[in-house]
């Protein structure tokens, strides 16, 4: 290995900027590691000791050393030549081009540039979301808010706000919509139809909306509510407002809605709203029984995918299905092929999901059939992990839990940490099968089977050393309008040996029954 | 090239809140440096520095928040450029750019005012506190990068000789072991710096609650003064701050609301706010902080811990 340094004098860049820039460099080819550091005296001590520096060199606090360790002299020089493009590249992004690419700075710039426009998408850290959305919606701007860790008081002021001027608010924590056919934030690529959503869960959203594009039915609206609009002190109201937002839009014939089960005094509000809306409302609390749903257009559905099913029938005004949480026909077959190939010490699923959603829908499928399971989103508070790091028994992990996110990207867009935590199932001789979701779309990683099928491919020699074979199951939530390729992906998934169901209640089912086969 | 923000045009900017009331008088100054959302600058005759940060960045140690949403910062500030302020209206040379610093709040960003109930420290919340970062650090060093590896062996090791030393008050040690750690680790403010800075809160604190640490603070501080020349301008600026007893507001909140005890989400709230800061650097601050806190009461006499 060759190793190259530069010294960039009195160069300031934040913390992130010189991580991100460490990063492009070791992404380069044909280099193993790179560093930008500041040229402190225990910086280079540290660079010499660990052999990225040859000499020590004098000291400079106040200047930014590119370190690069590369397979030979012209991929060193190569980075290093790069370094000074990258740090102009990331200065002319912020500082933008000519008068005609200027950013708008403010939502007043925002609309003068764009006139007509009537939705403000706001992304900014939780403290000051609230403000920049009362700034929107006090020039008539309907709001997604995609910013988190918003008091639940300024949530109920901005949407009591939102209400007295009829106005739609979805959030705060909303990170999926479909609005007029657009994908905002994470979402799918779906054909327009009849079919409208309203989703307090934004991997709910994407999976019901993915499965109607699959089965032939269309969207003509999917709205997010955000994490917290059905507790008790919000109140449902991003619900209700969808609610009555799809039953007076005429291309709505179906309305579909999806959340974790609300508290009773909301749940009761959301339903008598729902019964108003004069057109079948099909409805997924993920968890509750759905025979605790009556009204004469409100249908109660146990699963996701029976949601899709159901609304996809109504619309089709044929045989009105509503599947219940059952495993399919098809799998069947399966599940003897899965089980014979079994270690008796092999006993347990281990569920590593990117989706909060179908992390929880898995939990309540697999609980169900299997009794206690482990996790850091449990159903039952006897089942939670003692550490989130160590799978204990049946354990499924919802991985994009703030626990996991601090500082790096979601694990829909991220691979690593659900590939570190895939390979430490492997090693585990209880592990019989890795459960997993993967998710399509906008706003996730543009080819996800590249990222997981180098590990599930190392998990699988791991745990052949050991005469063991373990099991992976999954499901990919998307279209083929997606950018990734859905069937690109699945195909490159099904020859790494994954496999497939159509949706992740399927995939839990499957899994479930497995083990159920081998005595769990 | 032209921008929104045309030069020939007068810019009027408010600040939103001050890190410290001295700024409203007059003074002359000089910009030290220029990012996308901060400038640092010197003021003369005291060579004190201070800041104008962007709105979109949580209130800091004697940093001015500036309702910037019209402007670019970069476009306004260069290295060099005077800044002439006259009882609380700063005007920048060449530039016709007013900030108007009267209408800014004062943040209380100054530890031994924080605003607590209790008089001492919950070993409940501090739990978990602790709780959430050893969740949050196999993620930063998770990497198969060596390099990475051997700064956070290092970072580990100098940061246990130092809370090892100082229990003892064993302060020379505890000095020779910081040098250390100055300057020492990846971002502007390197992790060497930000343990550091979590020490200098976690002393402020264990004196503020009456514990035998008076002298040990005064002395300890007094050396780490002498070594910050070993990192760099804007690390230097916030750990002789953290000296004077500045720190974040995002910081403080969180150790009010471990004193007063707060209920778990609003920790929990207040732990990724604070972790949320750079890259590492809340983590590594929080590092420094929960190491000092761990500490038992100790007997500066007998040279040895009276309890654990």
């Amino acid at each position: 290995m060759i190793t190259g340094q530069r010294v960039l004098r009195n160069l300031y860049r934040d913390s992130v900027s010189l991580m991100q820039l460490s990063d492009e460099i070791q992404s380069m080819e044909g280099i193993s590691q790179a560093s930008a550091i500041m040229a402190s005296e225990n910086n280079i001590s540290l660079l010499v000791d660990s052999g990225l520096l040859a000499d020590k060199i004098p000291p400079s606090p106040n200047d930014l050393l590119v370190v690069v360790e590369g397979e030979d002299q012209n991929a060193v020089e190569a980075a290093l030549e790069a370094v000074d493009a990258l740090l102009s590249k990331r200065a002319d992004d912020e500082e933008g081009g000519e008068v005609e690419s200027f950013q708008p700075r403010s939502i007043p710039m925002g609309i003068e540039k764009m006139a007509g426009a009537n939705l403000a998408l706001i992304s900014t850290p939780g403290v000051y979301a609230a403000a920049e959305a009362l700034k929107a919606m006090h020039m008539g701007l309907h709001v997604m808010m995609f910013s988190d860790n918003v008091s639940h008081e300024d949530e109920v002021m901005l949407k009591r706000y939102s209400d007295e001027h009829n106005l739609l608010f979805m959030g705060p924590d909303c990170g999926t919509a479909i609005v007029n056919g657009i994908p905002l934030g994470f979402a799918n690529v779906v054909s327009r139809g009849n079919i409208g959503v309203v989703a307090a869960s934004g991997t709910g959203l994407q999976q019901v909306t993915s499965l109607i594009d699959r089965w032939g039915g269309g969207i003509s609206q999917a709205l997010g509510t955000g994490g917290h609009d059905l507790s008790a002190k919000v109140g449902g109201v991003t619900m209700k407002q969808g609610i009555r937002a799809l039953a007076e839009d005429p291309d709505t014939k179906v309305i579909v809605l999806i959340s974790k089960p609300p508290s009773p005094s909301v749940m009761e509000g959301v339903l008598k709203e729902a019964e108003k809306a004069g057109k079948p409302v099909i409805i997924n609390f993920i968890g509750a029984d759905p025979e605790s749903i009556n009204g004469k257009n409100l249908f109660g559905v146990p699963t996701l995918e029976a949601a899709a099913e159901a609304a996809v029938s109504f619309t089709n005004s044929t045989e009105k299905n509503i599947r219940n949480a059952v495993l399919h026909e098809a799998y069947l077959g399966l599940v003897d092929q899965i089980a014979v190939k079994l270690q008796p010490s092999q006993k347990y699923i281990r569920g590593l999901f990117s989706g909060g959603t179908f992390c929880f829908e898995a939990l309540h499928l697999l609980g169900q059939k299997l009794g206690a399971f482990f996790s850091n989103i449990p159903i039952n508070p006897e089942w939670k992990l003692v550490n989130v790091w160590q799978s204990q028994e049946n354990t499924a992990i919802d991985l994009g839990d703030d626990l996991f996110t601090q500082g790096r990207p979601h694990p829909m867009i991220d691979f690593r940490l659900r590939n570190e935590r895939l390979l430490q199932e492997a090693r585990d001789p209880q592990t019989a099968i890795i459960l997993l979701d993967i998710v399509l779309g906008f706003g996730s990683n543009m080819d996800p089977a590249s990222e997981i099928v180098p590990a599930i491919k190392q998990a699988q020699k791991i745990a052949e050393i050991s005469g063991r074979k373990i099991a992976f199951i999954a499901s990919v939530c998307g279209t083929d309008k997606d950018p990734q390729n859905l069937s690109a992906q699945e195909k490159a998934l099904a020859d790494a040996g994954v496999i497939l169901t159509e949706s992740n209640a399927q995939a839990a089912l499957l899994s479930a029954m497995v083990i159920k086969k081998i005595g769990g | 090239m032209p921008r929104y923000a045309i030069k020939d045009e007068t810019m009027e900017i408010t600040a939103l809140s001050l890190g410290t009331p001295i700024i409203r008088k007059t003074f002359t100054a000089k910009v030290v440096s220029v990012f996308d959302h901060a400038i640092n600058f010197k003021i003369d005759g005291t060579g004190e520095m201070a800041a104008f940060i962007s709105h979109l960045l949580p209130d800091q140690p004697r940093d001015i928040r500036l309702d910037d949403r019209e402007i670019s910062l970069r476009e306004w500030f260069y290295p060099g450029q005077r800044l002439d302020c006259d009882q609380g209206i700063v005007r920048l040379s060449i530039r016709n750019c007013y900030i108007y610093l009267n209408h800014g709040v004062i943040t209380d960003c100054y530890l031994p005012d924080l605003p607590r109930n209790g008089e001492s420290i919950s070993d409940t919340c501090l739990s978990f506190v602790r709780l959430q970062m050893d969740k949050a650090e196999t993620k930063y060093y998770c990497k198969a990068n060596s390099f990475d590896r051997q700064l956070h062996l290092t970072l580990k090791k100098y940061t246990n000789e130092i809370v090892a030393f100082l229990k003892l008050a064993d302060v020379d040690s505890a000095v020779q072991s910081s040098r250390k750690l100055i300057g020492l680790g990846k971002g502007l403010t390197p992790s060497g710096d930000d343990i550091l800075l979590g020490f200098i809160a976690g002393i402020h604190i264990l004196s503020l609650s009456g514990i035998e640490f008076i002298d040990l603070k005064a002395q300890y501080f007094k050396a780490i003064e002498h070594l910050v020349g070993g990192t760099g301008l804007i690390s230097r600026k916030y750990l002789l701050h953290a000296i004077s007893g500045y720190f974040s507001k995002a910081l403080i909140d969180l150790i009010a609301a471990i004193y007063n005890i707060e209920e778990e989400t609003i920790i929990r709230q207040k732990t990724i706010r604070v972790m949320q800061s750079g890259h590492t650097s809340g983590f590594d601050i929080l590092t420094g902080l929960m190491a000092i806190l761990g500490m038992e009461t100790l007997s500066v006499q007998e040279k040895q811990p009276v309890l654990g």
